[in-house]
């Protein structure tokens, strides 16, 4: 296992969000998570980054265990995060914000290759490499943040819904790009409200349910399984 | 029964402390304790209003003893040979108060809708100048020699003297037990649930029906009122409206100390804090100079063994020790409590 | 003096001064920038590094020297590197005791606690002006103004002309202008000063970055500081006195150019810190000086009430 949740508890104040969440993740898998509106999804993935505190359970990467460490600490480690609503610095500039992205390497390590590397996957953002990152669009945004979260030339790849608010046709070339991530190497833990979607990008996937997993199958299972066509599949 | 022992406990205070001249009276020797409490009386008031807004609120104010200073030079304008009002303290007063009121309206129609860091710095400049314009306008305000002589009350055919501090020392006891029932009303009122609704969360508290615009105003109001009570209190017992460098920024922090250590929200808490504060400053240091002086461990000439120069240390320790340690002061009001020490992080939204 | 001659003999003080409240300003702006707290205790952090270039000179032994000798230039440029790191250092070690720990609290908390650490600085300046020693007059009246030694030669660069215009003013410019070009390079091009603004702009997105927060916050503090050390040897050397109170006054200055130029922009601060110099400068000519600190004040309050977002544009387009 490269990522093992175990019993993890976390949450805001008074208010308990995850309840004991175990998950796991193999090196070289796309895993998707799925759970309506305020399941615990974006905490989960908070908790793991160590935004979040840990209150109980353990979170294990590489076998050893991580949680409440601080955030930089967990990007070196080799885990980084799109966040959701993508959160680009609006006013650095496009190459700026990939700069970020790989804070922890430092400027040396091939940082330019890197830079040019994620140009060639994405002609647009090399076009747009000098503008304001609050000034590209939706798409764009989306695609600078994922490729922001690869500058660290992370392990494993937490994508917080990034299908949101995009146009169908973009939806597409997103996840056809988080394929494309994982077929050269990265492992992916995907939180989706698009499940049909992640669901035909990832190996397997769970159901989180207010803060509980209520279901664990591969990708091909869950998307016949009755409860999810009904619940997040529309019908 | 808690409320009945809280009320039980609220009048011994009261007992105790109008006895305390008394004991004076009786008790031969030469000592002044009473003497020293009515400043902290009238402390205690600026506290009190600076407690609706800040306390009760949410809104920091850096800027009270100008409303303080505002209540003296009306009293004193409205008393004073030199005028032509020559009104006697009642209605002298009731003026004042009347007036601080307006102020505070005035200062806060414009500002209140200003975010908290924005607005305690209009606060604080406006205390500035508010101060400076009573220096600078000597023609009405004597600049800083002050407006005097004002003539002692004479109340419920009683003359007042300066040398004898028995009365006036039950005159500013009474203000404060009225204040603190005001206040304490006040708070179990809708319009004190309504503050303090604000403060905790100004944007639920509007979407439960209440004009947080309204409310803000109104505690602006009152709290200057109360403190320009306090300013006019003063006055009427120095017989001299003060210059204007008595109602400078350290008095205005002054009070917030007194309000953040005794314990924000919460009435008792800010009187106890009246008393450390100021009671530290006029009772502690003094007696510790004067003891240090008398036994010649200290001469005036080394800063450095002056208790009173390490006054502003031990006042700024406190606002920062208790901010880090306790922000909810010696006496917490209870939800106070619960919102300043959330047990997580809140990631804060993209700016 | 003709109108004229005074007008400009007026633009200089202004330019000058402004120059200096510029500086303070910067270390406002940029911890306003990153954290949103009004760090209250600037002014006073400006103040203790005056008394700390003093009791420099003072054991430089340079208390009596002339204005021009190399002894006096490699005092300034001591003073220029040591004063700095001293103020910085502070500002640092105050964010790291104090503020680091009100991060997740309400906005009100650090602030108060900033307002807490002026009046500590205050005293600590109050005390400081006692010790005995010669440049604080052996510590008799550690209240009193304390005379700073002239560093700089205060000779007319202009001969024989009514304006002066002096080798002060040429210093204040000397080392104001590279030291703000120096610091536009660091926050645009060093990766340090990218991380600076991408902490301004979104916390958490450089927390998961990786980008270690409180860390830049802390380098902010520093630099913020070493800004208002450098300030500190400039003012002292351009106006030669210092006293314990004067940080307050300054403070507002500074905070008042800060917002006028929309709180969080550097060039905004620079602009802003002109402004009230200038206007310091005429209105201590042309109206009153007792009313000139009600005027600084009657724009930081109007500023803030109409136009929050400063006079020049909209609110801060470079953040920090
Ligand atoms: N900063 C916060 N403070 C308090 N409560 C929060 C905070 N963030 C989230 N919550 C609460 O935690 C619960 C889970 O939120 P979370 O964002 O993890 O849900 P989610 O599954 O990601 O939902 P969505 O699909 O809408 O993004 C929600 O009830 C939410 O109100
Ligand atoms: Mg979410």
């Amino acid at each position: 296992m490269l990522l093992q949740l175990e019993e993890v508890h976390a949450g805001y104040g008074a208010i308990e969000v995850l309840k004991g969440v175990s998950i796991g993740v193999e090196e070289g898998e796309i895993v998707a998570v799925l759970g309506a509106n305020g399941a615990g999804k974006s905490t989960m993935l908070m908790t793991i980054s160590g935004i979040n505190r840990c209150r109980q359970g353990r979170i294990l990467f590489d076998g050893e265990a991580i949680q409440n460490r601080p955030p930089h600490e967990i990007v070196q480690r080799g885990i980084s995060q799109s966040p959701e609503g993508r959160r680009i610095f609006p006013r650095l500039s496009v190459r700026e914000n990939l700069e970020m992205g790989a804070f922890q390497r430092g400027h040396g390590n091939g940082l330019g290759d890197d830079v040019e590397r994620v140009f060639t996957a994405f002609p647009i953002l090399k076009e747009r490499q000098s503008q304001l990152g609050g000034t590209l669009s939706g798409g764009e945004q989306q695609m600078l943040a994922i490729s922001r979260a690869l500058m660290a030339r992370p392990k494993l790849l937490l994508l917080d819904e990034p299908s949101l608010g995009l146009a169908p046709m973009v939806v597409t070339r997103i996840f056809n790009i988080i394929r494309e991530i994982n077929r050269q190497g990265t492992t992916i833990l995907l939180v989706e409200q698009n499940a049909n979607m992640a669901l035909h990008v990832a190996h397997r996937g769970y159901v989180l349910e207010t803060g509980r997993i209520v279901l664990e199958d591969t990708a091909a299972n869950l998307i016949s399984n009755e409860q999810v066509k009904r619940s997040y599949l529309g019908g | 029964m808690a409320a009945r022992r809280k009320i039980l406990f609220h009048w011994s205070f009261l007992i105790v402390a109008a006895l305390i001249p008394l004991i004076e009276l009786v008790v031969p020797g030469n000592h002044h304790i009473g003497d020293l409490l009515r400043p902290i009386f009238i402390m205690a008031m600026l506290g009190l209003g600076l407690n609706i807004l800040t306390g009760f609120t949410g809104l920091l104010n850096l800027g009270v003893a100008a409303f303080m200073a505002v209540g003296a030079y009306s009293y004193a304008i409205l008393t004073c040979d030199i005028y032509p009002f020559r009104l006697g303290f009642w209605s002298a007063t009731l003026i004042t108060v009347l007036v601080g009121l307006t102020v505070g309206l005035f200062l806060g129609l414009p500002t209140i809708r200003l975010r908290g860091d924005y607005l305690a710095i209009v606060t604080l400049g406006f205390g500035e100048i508010v101060e400076d314009v009573l220096k600078n306008l000597d023609s009405i305000t004597k600049g800083t020699q002050g407006i005097n002589p004002l003539p002692s009350p004479s109340l419920f055919g009683y003359q007042f003297r300066p040398e004898t501090y028995q009365p006036w020392y039950y005159l500013f006891l009474g203000f404060l037990a009225l204040l603190v029932l005001v206040n304490r009303n006040l708070q179990r009122s809708r319009v004190g649930r309504a503050w303090i609704s604000i403060r905790e969360d100004e944007l639920a508290s509007s979407c439960m029906g209440i004009n947080p615009m309204k409310m803000k105003l109104l505690a602006f109001a009152l709290g200057a009122a109360q403190c320009s009570l306090a300013g006019a209190l003063w006055a009427s017992y120095l017989g001299s409206s003060g210059e204007p460098g008595n109602y400078d920024f350290q008095v205005s922090i002054i009070a917030l100390c007194m309000v953040i250590v005794g314990g924000m929200g919460n009435i008792g808490g800010v009187l106890l804090g009246a008393l450390v504060i100021t009671g530290f400053n006029s009772i502690v240091l003094e007696t510790l100079t004067n003891f240090l002086k008398a036994h010649q461990i200290i001469n005036s000439s080394n800063v450095f063994t002056a208790p009173g120069n390490w006054k502003y240390m031990l006042y700024g320790l406190a606002l920062v020790l208790m901010m880090r340690f306790r922000p909810e002061g010696l006496l917490p009001s209870k939800q106070l409590k619960a919102e300043l020490h959330p047990q997580e992080p809140h990631p804060p939204p993209p700016s | 003096m003709s109108g004229s001659e005074i007008f400009l003999q007026q633009l200089i003080i202004g330019l000058s001064n402004g120059m200096i409240i510029a500086l303070i300003a910067l270390g406002y702006t940029m911890v306003y920038g990153i954290i949103e707290l009004i760090n209250f205790a600037h002014g006073d952090l400006f103040m203790l590094g005056c008394f700390a270039g003093l009791t420099l000179i003072g054991l430089l032994g340079l208390d009596q020297a002339v204005a021009g000798t190399s002894g006096t230039w490699i005092g300034l440029i001591l003073l220029l590197l040591i004063v700095p790191i001293f103020c910085g250092g502070l500002n640092w070690l105050v964010d790291r005791l104090a503020y680091r720990h009100l991060r997740e609290s309400t906005k009100l908390a650090p602030l108060v606690s900033a307002i807490g650490v002026s009046f500590i600085f205050m005293n600590i300046g109050l005390l400081w002006g006692g010790i005995p020693m010669k440049v604080f007059g052996f510590g008799r009246a550690a209240a009193a103004p304390k005379a700073f030694p002239e560093l700089v030669s205060n000779a007319n660069l202009l001969g024989q002309s009514a304006v002066e215009f002096t080798g002060k003013d040429v210093m204040v410019f000397v080392v104001t202008l590279p030291l703000m070009a120096l610091l536009t390079w660091f926050v645009r091009r060093t990766r340090a000063g990218k991380a600076m603004r991408a902490v301004a702009q979104d916390r958490l997105a450089a927390q998961l970055m990786g980008i270690p927060v409180d860390r830049v916050i802390g380098q902010t503090f520093l630099i913020g500081g070493g800004l208002a050390g450098v300030a500190s040897v400039v003012f002292a050397v351009y106006n030669n006195t210092i006293y314990f109170q004067m940080g307050y006054r300054a403070g507002i200055d500074a905070f008042t150019a800060a917002v006028l130029g929309g709180i969080g922009s550097l060039p905004g601060a620079v602009l802003g810190g002109l402004v009230i110099g200038l206007a310091r400068a005429f209105c201590d000519q042309y109206l009153e000086t007792r009313w000139t600190n009600v005027l600084v004040f009657a724009v930081l309050i109007l500023v803030l009430v109409f136009r929050p977002s400063g006079l020049f544009g909209s609110r801060a387009k470079e953040k920090v």
